[in-house]
């Protein structure tokens, strides 16, 4: 997987990349893997899993996410939405 | 094939080590006579002032040819991912074919063997020492790093930018670091991978941990307590600091600068000073009864006929000067295989190159085998590594027992005894071998193997 310019992505490309993370940690594909999904019953199954998927996107994104941060999150949408929101963050940041 | 059906055989193996990814690329360049040697990395440098300065490092494997991604990577230290990567290798050599039972999660089953009756049985000297490390850096200097970078930066930033660079860290403390450091991952993680329900053992005996799992499994195989073992070694040794290195460097152990680096291993030559460390390195073989291999239409590589060890209770690091808990090993190694000393064709030496080490063991080889058996170090070419070394060089005998075929000597000058030594790549017809490996804390261990279908069955 290419590294995302976190500088300049869009909304679309963070998504994108995001997508390409939870398919390449979870074993699903990028097209099994639906908005709608539970983390922790269709992607995530046991606690090391989701462990190691906040991992990757860690790595991915260039930020640490703290478990207290991520502890409410239960779809894919939601983890769509938190990481768009770190990015945009980043980028503000400068 | 005349072996006896209850005779315990090698029916495949697997081996990731300096040479390469796989047992038949790592061979292959052994009997070219390629060898490792390189210097030590620039980052390793500021921190001491070591004797040695020359290593042998892993070429950069692909994991994905063995199904695991960045999440097992995050998962498993480097050290049971390649004991996997061995394990997948030695598998599919032997024809056992690896099925999913979970592919999300990583599970897998071996068709056709039955778990139950299938043990694993891995050794390694340090295990998870690097994830060790990088987590106890992490965990000791992160706050030394967070007060460095807030303070006010000097008039040009450079000194403390210089300092922040030599500080250097994991963006996180794993939070699954205890699965990745602990030793016994090295076995319990490929029993994990490939649903193995029998007996999971990791042998922690420094540089004989590799010998001692073959061993082991050779037991319980042939005890008929399992029908079926996946035995041998994993170690990773790399870390960014240098300081695992350091740790042998500082005992006098490793090869000094007196040879620029492809000239500094030199087992067995009178002037050699010491052992080339190797990155590290993986080997596995499948263990399994004669009248099994050919039930499944197998031909094994060889067979494995005796095992000795022994202990010196001597010294945790400096071998016994009088070589007498080795030959009470080899002996009774012999014995159990139910051959003479005159039969054996061929000894894969420990043959790390230190003074001593040398010295010792030709001289007993010497006393029992005389001049005939052909004698090399895979060490000289690849270096070593430490208790995955035992198991890299039970699959190099295996297969120089398969093709009638020994490596060279690497660096071999002026013999410290005029052994049997392959100075070149030779042809030898090999009935009987034995493999040797020796071990700081003073554990010693052989194998005996057998050409499967010799007058020796």
């Amino acid at each position: 997987m290419q590294k995302l310019n976190l500088k300049l992505a869009t909304s679309k490309d963070i998504r994108q990349h995001a997508f390409g993370v939870v398919s390449e940690v979870s074993g699903l594909s990028v097209d099994e893997l639906d908005t709608g999904m539970s983390i922790a019953d269709d992607i995530a199954p046991n606690s090391i899993d989701r462990i190691t998927l906040f991992m990757a996107l860690e790595d991915e994104f260039g930020e640490s996410i703290p478990e207290s941060e991520v502890r409410d999150i239960t779809t894919l949408a939601e983890l769509l939405d938190f990481v768009e929101i770190r990015v945009r963050r980043l980028q503000q940041a400068g | 094939m005349n072996e006896s059906p209850e005779a315990v055989v090698v029916s495949g193996v697997g081996m990731m080590c300096p040479l390469g990814q796989d047992a038949q690329t790592a061979w292959t360049r052994m009997l070219r006579g390629d060898a490792v040697a390189q210097p030590i990395p620039d980052a390793w440098l500021g921190h001491a002032d070591y004797r040695s300065r020359v290593w042998a490092p892993l070429p950069d494997f692909d994991f994905s040819v063995y199904g695991m991604g960045r999440g097992d990577a995050l998962r498993l230290d480097r050290v049971s991912m390649m004991a996997i990567g061995a394990c997948h290798e030695a598998l599919g050599h032997a024809g056992i074919s690896i099925g999913t039972r979970d592919g999300r999660a990583g599970s897998h089953f071996l068709e056709g063997i039955d778990a139950e009756r299938t043990g694993v049985f891995i050794g390694t000297g340090i295990g998870g020492i690097n994830t060790t490390l990088r987590t106890h850096l992490y965990h000791s200097m992160r706050p030394v790093r967070e007060q460095l970078e807030s303070l006010a930066p000097d008039e040009d930033g450079t000194a403390l930018k210089t300092i922040l660079e030599q500080v250097r860290l994991d963006r996180r403390f794993n939070p699954l670091a205890v699965t990745l450091l602990m030793s016994n991952a090295v076995s319990a993680a490929p029993a994990v991978r490939f649903g193995v329900k029998g007996p999971c053992r990791t042998t922690t005996l420094a540089c004989a941990s590799g010998t001692v799992a073959i061993g082991e499994a050779w037991r319980a195989v042939s005890g008929g307590q399992l029908d079926l073992a996946i035995a041998g070694a994993a170690e990773y040794l790399y870390d960014d600091y240098g300081s695992i290195f350091r740790s042998y460097d500082i005992t006098g152990a490793l090869a000094g600068d007196a040879h620029p680096p492809a000239r500094a291993n030199r087992p067995f030559d009178a002037d050699r000073d010491g052992f080339l460390f190797s990155e590290g390195g993986a080997a596995i073989v499948i263990l399994e009864s004669a009248a099994s291999a050919a039930a499944r239409g197998i031909e094994p590589l060889a067979e494995i006929a005796g095992f000795g060890e022994s202990f010196d209770g001597h010294d945790l690091i400096a071998m016994d000067e009088t070589g007498a808990g080795i030959r009470a090993m080899i002996e009774s190694a012999l014995i159990q295989a139910g051959v003479e000393a005159a039969d054996i064709d061929y000894v894969n030496a420990h043959g790390t190159a230190t003074e001593m080490n040398d010295r010792i063991e030709l001289a007993v080889l010497d006393e029992l085998f005389g001049d005939r058996p052909l004698v090399n170090s895979t060490k000289g070419l690849i270096g070593h590594a430490i208790g995955a070394s035992g198991a890299i060089e039970a699959v190099v005998t295996a297969l120089s027992i398969r093709d009638g075929r020994v490596h060279p000597c690497h660096n071999l000058d002026r013999p410290i005894r005029p052994m049997n030594f392959a100075l070149r790549e030779q042809s030898a017809r090999i009935d009987v071998a034995l493999t040797e490996s020796f071990a700081f804390g003073g554990h010693n261990a052989c194998l005996v193997m057998k050409r499967t279908g010799s007058s020796y069955g």
